[in-house]
């Protein structure tokens, strides 16, 4: 580890990067919803490019409810002047506006004013126990990258994870993400519970057997469509891979309870359609489809 | 039968999630292999596993599965805990071998037949 002096600290050190923002055109109710799934107080808006338009935090959301305006979009409701920093600055200016403002985050932007970060009061302290060399601090979990990007649709939503390759720990957090923005959305349970199974196998299949990888899922008004993809070696022979039990998963990962050879075929039951593209030396790629009907 | 309930019957010592402790279950799902508690357990089912890592907190929350019990005196990981304190699951570690425990929860659940 680079030990830095704490006048050298710049926002970029201390920032998360996984920043989970809006589009000015997504309700109120959305706003809301994220927040209680993922238990963040606040999120930036964006457009298209990622310029920085506000800010939504639950004050906001408050005022919609009281207004009764839950279906209007963020823009009516979102603060537009908004103190940020700029991931170059020095850390101490962002210490600065923490101190004054009593804000819970500050969007952090590059150089060319496109949201890179956010920095939190919990980033600072982290990153403090960091300096003092307090050793466990928790696993945030923050781990997983969210995104939500626009789609034409607006009631349509995509949400992409990245997946670590042989990180147990994180390992079940895109599944357990994606089952709780289900649950917000008025998902019928059973396709939730069939969604999670599919998620959680393609997840692990990654985490176990890939060099990373990425899922995402798409939830439409009838359908949620899963897609993971990795980078990894590829599967030899796809038929084999679908057979139950069959498994290449090593020793140890089986005594982990892993492995067990069961990840595709729980896949194949849980969707309605199951498409899978694997290229030995490249990767694999698996869509998924649930029909919500 | 409320979970509390079964706890104190069988003796089972709470590690974590005491939050879920209230909660009904009439049903129990013994499984190591985590692609099989996926595909087989039920909602609000009590799972026994000899696993002790983080991720039967995730298995047990993408399935709603209230509690975990661990038996013969393993205990879950500090990871585990935490994790399952976040996610609102009962973790117990009782001294019973799965089969022992299965058969008390068998009988205390009314379960019939064989």
């Amino acid at each position: 580890m680079i030990t830095l002096e704490p006048h050298n600290i710049k926002v970029q050190d201390m920032m998360t990067t996984d920043v989970f923002s809006l589009k000015k055109n997504h309700t109120m109710k959305q706003a809301k919803e994220w927040m209680k799934a993922y238990s963040i107080s606040g999120m930036p808006v964006i457009d298209e490019d990622k310029y920085l338009l506000g800010i939504v935090s639950i004050a906001d959301v408050l005022r919609a409810l009281e207004l009764d305006s839950m279906n209007k979009s963020i823009e009516d409701f979102m603060s537009k002047d908004v103190a940020f920093v700029y991931a170059q600055d020095k850390a101490g200016k962002a210490l600065d506006i923490f101190r004054k403002y009593k804000f819970g985050r500050l969007p952090v932007l590059d150089e060319d004013n496109k949201l890179v970060g956010i920095m939190t009061t919990s980033d600072i302290a982290n990153r403090l126990a960091n300096i003092l060399q307090i050793s466990e601090i928790t696993v945030s979990t923050e781990g997983v990258q969210r995104e939500n990007v626009e789609n034409s649709h607006n009631e349509d939503n995509i949400l992409t994870y990245e997946i670590e390759s042989s990180n147990f720990d994180k390992a079940g957090l895109a599944s357990s993400s994606l089952k709780k923005y289900l649950q917000t959305q008025n998902v019928n349970s059973a396709i939730i519970r069939r969604a999670a199974i599919a998620a959680y196998e393609a997840e692990m299949n990654i985490v176990i057997h890939a060099n990373n990888g990425k899922i995402s899922a798409e939830i439409t008004q009838d359908r949620i469509k899963i897609v993971a993809q990795d980078y990894g070696p590829g599967i030899e022979n796809i038929n084999d891979a679908m057979i139950p039990g069959f498994s290449t998963a090593s020793y140890e990962i089986r005594q982990m309870g892993f492995g067990a050879g069961m990840g595709l075929p729980n896949i194949k039951s849980s969707a309605d359609k199951f498409i899978i593209e694997s290229d030995i030396g490249k990767g694999t790629k698996l869509e998924i489809y649930i029909y919500k009907g | 039968m409320k979970i509390t309930d079964l706890a104190t019957l069988l003796q089972l010592e709470l590690c974590a999630g005491s939050l879920a402790i209230e909660k009904e279950v009439n049903n129990v799902y013994v499984c190591d292999l985590l692609s099989n508690v996926m595909s087989h357990a039920g909602e609000d089912d009590i799972w026994i596993t000899i696993q002790t890592h983080q991720n039967i907190v995730a298995v047990a929350s993408l399935l709603n599965i209230p509690a975990i019990i661990i038996p013969e005196g393993f205990k879950p990981d500090l990871e585990a805990v935490k994790k399952a304190e976040t996610e609102g699951i009962a973790i117990f570690s009782c001294d019973l071998s799965a089969y022992t425990l299965c058969g008390k929860l068998f009988q205390l659940l009314n379960k019939t037949g064989v």
